[in-house]
């Protein structure tokens, strides 16, 4: 697989589209991680997420010709492992709806940019914390924390990921920052720029 | 490790062994294809449903003289809502949000934040409602009602333009037979759909009349119903059905 490391994965989709799907194995070897670790964010069940990272692979092979090229592959496949994440976290909790209540933050737009002096200063710190405060953040703010801190995504890869607005997306993370910067304090635990 | 990561391997070598032996299949380009052409035909149709329905509420209120009522102060506005669509207002608020939330498949719908495409999807379909009820449409469906040439729900829903607010109210509606500095002789609307009632006399002493309402104007009278004479309070000059 070594000669593929340079090919896109958009590359090697329109290889699969053309009919050789047999570069599949390609995208799942690339993948198979990510959407693993992904997958531990949302579910503690080891086999229930390799299974359901099974299904997302199977069923991004079937709809590979529906893969929309303005997007990345990473955003697509990633939109497929959320939903399918998220339903299977729907079937293991008694409140089905926890994670689609409607939200006001979708309401309207909000001037959100990713500051790169910001993000330089408190994106390593951030990472290090969220870990262990993630569990008790809002599903809203949870999945976008992950998304931008674990998984790497821009505000604009993130809105189609989860199909809400850019602007939507910074203010969560401002705001699951700020949360997780709360439960912090609540627990007189200090990040390194608080001393 | 290797044992660790056995199943998954296991999984995959069984994904890519089935796409070999085409027991894995791509979905064909026609068929995503053909999933969007039905989603905008949805769209489309509810569009259409959505524009024909807000125009209709624009000219049944403007036919009935309805509108007109919001100018005889807080008992017109009374009237008023008694009278407004409500049923078909909040039909056409169910299209709108419809509308919005098949928008929303699309990446300019995401893009969007919900109340700006709500909104934007109302003002649309609001001057999309407006263009409409400056055509003749609606009244050719309208004189296509009064010839009973209509299928249900359409025939009730275009009779009850014509229907007026009840006496109850102390809103009339009719039109003027004969006109005096006084009175006016005026054939009130049936209250059961097309035509008029006996005619009735309208005093007119508390309200100045112009020269402006002659025979023939169709006419919304606020008042009091007084053995047999309506003694107007005010008067308002109506669009012709």
């Amino acid at each position: 697989m070594d000669e593929h490391v340079s090919q896109s994965d958009e590359w090697i989709v329109g290889l699969i589209q053309k009919g050789e799907t047999e570069k599949f194995g390609i995208l799942m070897d690339r993948y198979n991680k990510k959407l693993s670790r992904y997958g531990r964010k949302f579910l503690s069940d080891k086999e229930n997420i390799e299974d359901i990272v099974q299904d997302v692979f199977i069923s991004t092979f079937q709809n590979i010709n529906n893969f929309d090229p303005s997007l990345t592959f990473s955003s697509w496949i990633y939109r497929i492992a959320h939903n399918a994440f998220v339903n299977g976290l729907k079937k293991q909790q008694k409140n089905p709806l926890s994670l689609s209540n409607f939200d006001f933050d979708t309401l309207v737009s909000h001037l959100e940019y990713e500051d790169p002096i910001l993000q330089e200063k408190e994106y390593e710190e951030m990472k290090k914390i969220v870990a262990v405060g993630l569990d008790q953040l809002k599903p809203k703010y949870k999945e976008v924390i992950i998304l931008y801190y674990f998984e790497e995504f821009s505000y604009k890869k993130i809105s189609d990921i989860l199909q809400i607005p850019t602007g939507t997306v910074g203010i969560r993370v401002k705001r699951g920052r700020e949360a997780l910067k709360n439960i912090y304090e609540k627990n007189n635990i200090k990040t390194r720029y608080d001393q | 490790m290797t044992n660790k990561n056995q199943p998954q391997e296991n999984s995959f070598k069984n994904i890519l062994e089935k796409i070999e032996n085409n027991e894995l299949v791509l979905r064909p380009k026609i068929y995503f294809r053909f999933k969007l052409l039905a989603l905008i035909a949805l769209i489309v149709i509810i569009t259409i449903m959505s524009i024909f329905l807000s125009s209709f509420i624009l000219f049944s209120l403007d036919a009935s003289g309805h509108a007109s009522l919001m100018s005889f102060g807080p008992s017109g506005w009374q009237v008023f809502f008694t009278l407004f669509p409500w049923k078909l207002f909040f039909i056409e608020i169910i299209f709108i949000t419809l509308l919005e939330h098949l928008l929303r498949s699309f990446r300019f719908g995401y893009k969007i934040p919900v109340l700006y495409l709500f909104l934007g999807v109302i003002t649309l379909m609001l001057i999309s409602g407006v263009i409409v009820d400056q055509t003749p449409l609606h009244p050719k469906i309208l004189q296509q009602a009064d010839k009973e040439q209509l299928p249900p729900p359409f025939i009730n829903l275009y009779k009850d333009v014509r229907k007026p607010p009840s006496n109850e109210s102390g809103i009339f509606r009719g039109t003027i037979e004969k006109t005096d500095n006084l009175s006016f002789i005026v054939n009130l609307d049936n209250p059961k759909g097309r035509g008029t009632t006996t005619p009735v006399i309208v005093n007119l002493p508390e309200i100045k009349v112009g020269g402006g309402f002659i025979s023939g104007d169709r006419v919304l009278i606020k008042g009091r119903l007084e053995e047999g004479y309506i003694k107007a309070i005010q008067i308002k000059k109506i669009k012709p059905f």
